[in-house]
C-alpha cells in the first residue's frame, strides 16, 4: 500500500465503478482527507437548542481540531477554534457548559468576549510597545465560517470556499422532513448523544448508510430473533414498538429497490427517497391530530407520507426524519471512526414520538445495539480483508451506467450503488489539487 | 407482608445473577427478571428517568429475550467467535429492605471484562438492583448499570454488563 503523492493518482484509485483499497487503508490518504476534504467541506457542528442562552457553549473536534460553538451576547451563534491566542491552550474543556459573559483561559487568564475579541490581559503594560495587538495574537479567538439551517449548525474550517447554501442547499428539504414532523415546527436535542467507536474507515460507515442490499443479510439475526419472539406472543397483543422497529430489517430486495434513491452534487444523497423501513410504523393518533391542527389535513398528509431512510449531507451527517435522529460521522484514524447519535424532541408533540426515537436509537445505534453489532463485525473485517493481496478493488458496479455522473442529480432504485459512487465523485473533487477544487452549481 | 430475605440471600442472588451471564446461561438469567422488569444503562448517573433522554440500553424482558435469541442464532456474525464476559463484584450494600413494600435495593461497584477473539476491554461502574420476592423467590424489577464512562465513546458491548 504505497500511497500516491501525486494528485492525479486519485483518479486511478477512484474509477467510475470501483475504488482501490488504498482509499480505506492508507494513512497518508487519511491525512490528506483530513486537510482537503474535511478541511474544506461544511461539517455538522451541533444544534442551536444545545446553546439556548448567551454564554452557553459546546465543544467538539472537527477533523482533529478542537472548536467551540457559543451563543454570543447578541444571541447570534459563532464557531471558534478552541485555542487561546496566547500560548495555544484550549480555553474550555467541558463538552458543554456556560461561560457567562466571557471566556477565561486557564493558563494566564487571558479573557475573550463571546464574539471572540480579546477582552483583557493581566498586567497588560508588559505589551506596550510590542507587536502583540497588531498581529494574530491580538485578534483573539479565530472564528470559523458557520451557518445553520433550521437550527442545525454547520462550519467550514477553511477560510475560503463555497457558501453553505450553495454547497448543502439541495439537502435542506431532508432537514425540513425532520423538523416539519414537529407540530410546532421546532425540535430540540433530547439528552446526551450515544457515542460509538467503530473500528473502520469512515467511508465504510458512510457507504453503509446508503447500502440497501446488506440489510436483510447482515441484520437477519436481529429481524429473525424479533420475529421468533413475536410469533410466541399471545394472540391479540398489540405489536410492541421494539418488534415493529426490528422486523422490517428483514425487508426483501424488491422492497429495498422500490425504496428509491436520489443523488445530488457534492456527494449528498437520499436513500429511501420513495419510502423506507420506517414507513410502516403504526400511527400515533394524538400526534396526527396535533399535526393537523398545526398544518392542516393536506399538508400533514404530505409531511407524514415522506419518510426517507437516510439523508446524507456529505461527508459528516445522516438525517432520519422518522425517527427524528441524526448520526454524525467523525473520522479519528484511518481505521477508527467516532459515530455520535443525537435524538430530537419535537416541541409540543405527544411523548410517544420521542419515545420511539429513543427506543430506535438504543436498539439500532447504541454501543449495545441489537442491530449494529453485526454491521460493526463486518466493517472490522473489511479493514482486515482488504489487506489480502490479489484483488485490490472494491466493487461499486451495481446498476452502473457509463456517463451517469454527468447529471448533477438523479432519482433511481434504492439498491443502485450510484449512492456510493456519487460519494466518491465528490471525494475525488475534494481530493484534487487545492486550486482545482470547484463546487458544482 | 413479605418474609425478609437475609442479607446473605440477597448478596448470593446478586452474585448468581452475574455468574449466569458470565457462564452464558442467558435463559436462566432472563428467568431472574420479573415480568415488567427493566435492564437499564443510562448515559449519565444523573439520569432519573429513561423517558425523555437517550440511554445506552433500556430493555424490557421481551427485548432481552430478542437479544438472547439473536445471540444463539446461526447468523449472529458478531458473535463469531463468541464474546465472553466476566463480572467482578464488590459485596452489595443493601440500601433499602422494605418488607411492607416488598422492595429490596442493593448497590455494588463492579468491574466487567468482555473478550472476543484476541480483543478484550473492560468497563467499571456501579450496579443497582431493585428486587422483590415473588412466590418465595427473589426477582429483579430493575437492574440499573451506571458505567463510570457512560458518556464516553464506547466500543461495541456485545453482552450484558
Amino acid at each position: 500500500m504505497s500511497p500516491p503523492d501525486q494528485t492525479q493518482s486519485f483518479d486511478a484509485l477512484v474509477q467510475p465503478d470501483r475504488v482501490h483499497r488504498d482509499v480505506y487503508l492508507s494513512e497518508s490518504i487519511f491525512a490528506q482527507e483530513q486537510e482537503r476534504l474535511f478541511g474544506k467541506a461544511w461539517l455538522y457542528v451541533g444544534h442551536l437548542s444545545q446553546v439556548p442562552r448567551p454564554g452557553d457553549y459546546m465543544t467538539l473536534d472537527l477533523a482533529g481540531q478542537p472548536v467551540i460553538l457559543v451563543r454570543a451576547t447578541d444571541e447570534s451563534f459563532r464557531v471558534f477554534f478552541n485555542r487561546c491566542a496566547h500560548k495555544g491552550s484550549m480555553i474550555v474543556s467541558e463538552r458543554a457548559g456556560h461561560t457567562g459573559r466571557a471566556f477565561r483561559c486557564p493558563y494566564h487568564s487571558w479573557t475573550y468576549r463571546l464574539d471572540g475579541t480579546l477582552l483583557a490581559v493581566p498586567a497588560q503594560g508588559g505589551y506596550d510597545g510590542t507587536q502583540m495587538r497588531a498581529c494574530e495574537t491580538g485578534r483573539g479567538l479565530t472564528e470559523i465560517a458557520s451557518a445553520h439551517y433550521r437550527g442545525f449548525v454547520f462550519a467550514r474550517l477553511a477560510a475560503s470556499g463555497p457558501a453553505f447554501d450553495a454547497h448543502c442547499g439541495a439537502m435542506f428539504h431532508a432537514i425540513d422532513a425532520l423538523v416539519d414532523r414537529s407540530p410546532s415546527g421546532e425540535v430540540e436535542v433530547a439528552g446526551l448523544p450515544l457515542r460509538n467507536i467503530v473500528p473502520c474507515n469512515w467511508k465504510v460507515y458512510l457507504e453503509n448508510i446508503n447500502d440497501a442490499m446488506h440489510a436483510n443479510v447482515t441484520h437477519e439475526s436481529a429481524s429473525m430473533a424479533a420475529e421468533r419472539v413475536w410469533s410466541q406472543a399471545p394472540a391479540g397483543v398489540k405489536k410492541p414498538m421494539g418488534i415493529e422497529i426490528l422486523m422490517p430489517f428483514g425487508s426483501d430486495n424488491d422492497f429495498l429497490a422500490r425504496m428509491g434513491g436520489q443523488v445530488y452534487a457534492n456527494g449528498h444523497s437520499i436513500f429511501g427517497s420513495n419510502m423506507s423501513i420506517h414507513s410502516c410504523y403504526s400511527s400515533l393518533p394524538d400526534y396526527e391530530t396535533a399535526m393537523e391542527k398545526a398544518y392542516g389535513e393536506e399538508r400533514t398528509k404530505h409531511i407524514l407520507s415522506w419518510v426517507p431512510q437516510n439523508s446524507i449531507v456529505y461527508p459528516s451527517v445522516a438525517f432520519k426524519s422518522a425517527p427524528q435522529t441524526i448520526r454524525v460521522i467523525r473520522p479519528l484514524a484511518v481505521d477508527r471512526t467516532l459515530i455520535e447519535v443525537w435524538a430530537f424532541r419535537p416541541k409540543n408533540a405527544p411523548d410517544a414520538l420521542l419515545e420511539r426515537t429513543l427506543l430506535y436509537n438504543r436498539i439500532v445505534f447504541s454501543p449495545m445495539s441489537i442491530v449494529a453489532h453485526d454491521d460493526i463485525h463486518v466493517f472490522e473485517t473489511i479493514q482486515k480483508g482488504l489487506r489480502t493481496s490479489g484483488n485490490p478493488w472494491v466493487s461499486l458496479h451495481r446498476d452502473y451506467v457509463a456517463g451517469e455522473g454527468d447529471a448533477p442529480s438523479m432519482t433511481t432504485s434504492g439498491t443502485n450503488e450510484i449512492l456510493m459512487r456519487n460519494q466518491f465523485r465528490a471525494w475525488r473533487q475534494y481530493m484534487a489539487a487545492e486550486n482545482a477544487y470547484a463546487v458544482q452549481a | 407482608m413479605t418474609t425478609r430475605p437475609t442479607n446473605d440471600a440477597i448478596a448470593q442472588f446478586i452474585y448468581n445473577e452475574a455468574a449466569l451471564v458470565d457462564a452464558g446461561r442467558y435463559d436462566e438469567w432472563l428467568d431472574l427478571f420479573a415480568d415488567e422488569a427493566i435492564y437499564w444503562l443510562p448515559l449519565s448517573a444523573k439520569q432519573s428517568d429513561y423517558r425523555g433522554e437517550q440511554s445506552i440500553a433500556c430493555e424490557d424482558k421481551m427485548l432481552l429475550n430478542v437479544r438472547i435469541k439473536r445471540l444463539k442464532g446461526p447468523r449472529a456474525y458478531s458473535n463469531q467467535p463468541p464474546a465472553r464476559c466476566l463480572h467482578v463484584l464488590q459485596a452489595p450494600a443493601i440500601e433499602e429492605a422494605d418488607t411492607k413494600l416488598n422492595r429490596f435495593i442493593t448497590r455494588a461497584p463492579f468491574f466487567y471484562v468482555e473478550s472476543r477473539g484476541d480483543a478484550q476491554f473492560f468497563l467499571a461502574g456501579r450496579v443497582l438492583h431493585r428486587l422483590r420476592v415473588e412466590n418465595g423467590v427473589l426477582r429483579i424489577v430493575e437492574k440499573r448499570v451506571d458505567l463510570i464512562n457512560a458518556d464516553a465513546a464506547l466500543p461495541p458491548i456485545f453482552l450484558f454488563p
